[in-house]
């Protein structure tokens, strides 16, 4: 029809949403009464409609991968913004746990079972609570607990097993660590605290007539009780000798080895402290529990890979961050471990002091600078004995901090994701 | 960031170092950049290869980018840059481009139709694929193979009409 005013390309353009709508109105009156037109229109609807019957497969998820992959390592940003907010927690959750002023007197009563005692722990402590305590990732895999009770069982028994033993395990320790096992098999999803963890710390200050021999005596009664010296340092200040030690004794021998070290000459003072690591360290190990669960779950997703990068980048990065965080929470649960299974004994022995004969003006001079050094020196050792007596505290609220920081820290620097090539 | 946001806004996040708008990208685009190497090539593994050397590319030139054209012609300028590379290498090594989409699990229809789709002269074959399975619009295509819309317009039309008949002796 040689006089007709729409083209076909104009139907077929109008059908394929192509024309301005002033156009497209124009059309789509004509449409409404131009058979030939309609013809067209509709023998391109029926190509386009079997045309779709060509269909092709999904890219593989090789695809995401292979593209995430030379696309750069991406900066973990999108998981796990929640961690530091979890581990603020846990830093509160230390400081308030931890005796920040210590009672300088012995605080045998408060905790620890002393050797040969027939108490039962579970006597000492309150019962567990009913509820389920939650922990901040416990929540996360609540359908899993079966495989956490499996899981936690194993985590325990590895950690107890890595554990370096000096000395066979004695009565409390065994009763401990049973305990620990078989709470982690009967496994409660939830742990249950029941076995108390003491990690055990005792101060001796001693004066002794007979220095000479006194760092070969002390170094035996270490070795008989199969404990070690973790740092041994002989000095002299203000005319003094001074032996001071930070020994570390497998804990059901503390008792036995500060009474051979009593021995050795006048006790100037003694404290001891005892601090239940129970509630943390069962805290630590449920979410190591947990963090394995995770592990395991992002390690199966990543293995029914789906093809979209974002979930194959985020798996990536949630396993990083998952792994990284069961080592630290290893790290701190196996030197919780140590601090329990052998007990720290801050050793000062010192020679008697000399008698003081100053005869002369040079004799008052140089004992006035000496009385000026021990000052000095004092000061020294109450500055190293503070350390001493809190590093540890110290190093776990620094480990507790170390990532919230890091995060911060990265997170104000707001780097690009991933780097553009030239 | 708006992850919903227009291509365009994607690309120019992208250039300036998002890795979540090139995500985003890659979300939308890599079925239809993985169909239009599927649907032109025998070789289903070159096929993904060549998807991926598309995205890479959009990485490597999004400094380079600027919202002069539209990201989908964009984008699909730099699959057609990689086809015809990769067609040009295969006519070198083979003497001949055995470009032979075939899969002999297909059904009949889709047999039916890739036959119909290769019996089409080459330029016909590009506008039809490009506006029934990357589903670009005229001026798209326009910019895309460098012709002026009106000249889409009409290989489009020959090539559906030309369809009609080879579907139909069917
Ligand atoms: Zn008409």
């Amino acid at each position: 029809m040689n006089t007709h005013l729409v083209e076909p390309e104009i139907v077929m353009a109008y059908r394929d949403g192509q024309l301005a709508a002033g156009e497209a109105a124009g059309v789509r009156a004509h449409l409404e009464t131009c058979a030939e037109c309609q013809e067209i229109a509709a023998s391109l609807d029926d190509v386009s409609a079997q045309m779709r019957a060509w269909t092709v497969e999904e890219p593989s998820p090789q695809l995401a991968w292979r593209v995430a992959g030379r696309a750069g390592k991406p900066k973990g940003k999108f998981w796990w913004w929640h961690w530091p907010t979890a581990a603020l927690v846990t830093a509160v959750l230390v400081v308030a746990v931890l005796p920040w002023k210590r009672p300088p007197a012995p605080t045998v009563q408060t905790g620890w079972l002393p050797v040969g005692s027939v108490r039962t722990s579970e006597s000492n402590l309150p019962l567990p609570p009913a509820e389920p305590r939650r922990h901040d990732s416990v929540a996360e895999i609540g359908p899993q607990a079966q495989a956490r009770t499996g899981q936690l069982g194993g985590v325990i028994g590895g950690i107890v097993s890595a554990t370096p033993m000096a000395a066979p395990p004695t009565s409390v320790q065994r009763r401990t660590q049973a305990q620990f096992a078989m709470e982690a098999r009967r496994g409660a999803a939830i742990p249950v605290p029941t076995a108390p963890m003491i990690a055990r710390d005792a101060t001796l200050n001693l004066t002794v007539k007979d220095f000479a021999s006194v760092r070969d005596v002390v170094e035996r009664i270490v070795r008989v009780h199969r404990g070690f010296a973790q740092n041994l340092a002989l000095t002299y200040q203000a005319g003094r000798n001074n032996l001071t030690a930070t020994l570390r004794i497998p804990d059901p021998e503390l008792d036995r080895t500060l009474a051979d070290l009593r021995y050795l000459g006048k006790v100037d003072q003694e404290a001891q402290n005892g601090e239940d690591l129970q509630a943390q360290h069962v805290d630590l190990a449920a979410r190591i529990a947990n963090s394995r669960v995770a592990e395991a779950r992002l390690k199966e997703l990543l293995a029914n890979r789906t093809g979209k990068l974002s979930d194959v980048v985020e798996a990536e990065n949630e396993l990083s961050r998952v792994r990284e965080d069961i080592e630290r929470m290893q790290a701190q649960i196996s030197s919780m471990e140590n601090r329990v299974e052998f007990a720290t004994v801050n050793l000062r022995i010192s020679d008697t002091p000399p008698v003081p004969a100053p005869s002369s003006v040079w004799r008052g001079l140089s004992e006035a600078g000496r009385n000026g050094l021990t000052i000095l020196g004092e000061g020294l050792m109450g500055v190293a004995t503070w350390l001493l007596e809190y590093l540890p505290t110290l190093i776990v609220i620094v480990l507790v901090f170390f990532f919230p920081v890091r995060w911060l820290w990265r997170k104000l620097q707001a780097r690009p994701a991933f780097r553009l090539p030239n | 960031m708006d992850l919903t946001g227009s291509d365009e806004s994607l690309m120019l996040e992208v250039k300036q170092g998002s890795e979540p708008a090139f995500i985003a990208l890659f979300e939308r685009y890599a079925r239809p950049i993985h169909g239009y190497f599927r649907r032109r090539m025998g070789d289903p593994q070159r096929a993904e290869d060549l998807a991926q050397e598309t995205f890479l590319a959009l990485l490597k030139g999004a400094r380079r980018y600027e919202r002069r054209a539209l990201f989908r012609t964009y984008l699909y300028a730099i699959a057609m840059n990689l086809l015809s590379a990769e067609r040009r290498r295969a006519a070198k090594d083979r003497g001949s481009t055995t470009d032979e989409p075939a899969t002999s699990a297909d059904p009949d229809a889709v047999l039916w139709v890739r036959r119909a789709v290769e019996q089409l002269d080459d330029q016909q074959r590009e506008v039809l694929l490009l506006r029934e399975y990357e589903q670009l619009s005229y001026e798209e295509i326009a910019g895309l193979l460098n012709v002026p819309v009106n000249t889409v317009r009409s290989r489009l039309f020959r090539a559906r009409m030309a369809m009609k008949e080879l579907l139909v002796t069917r």
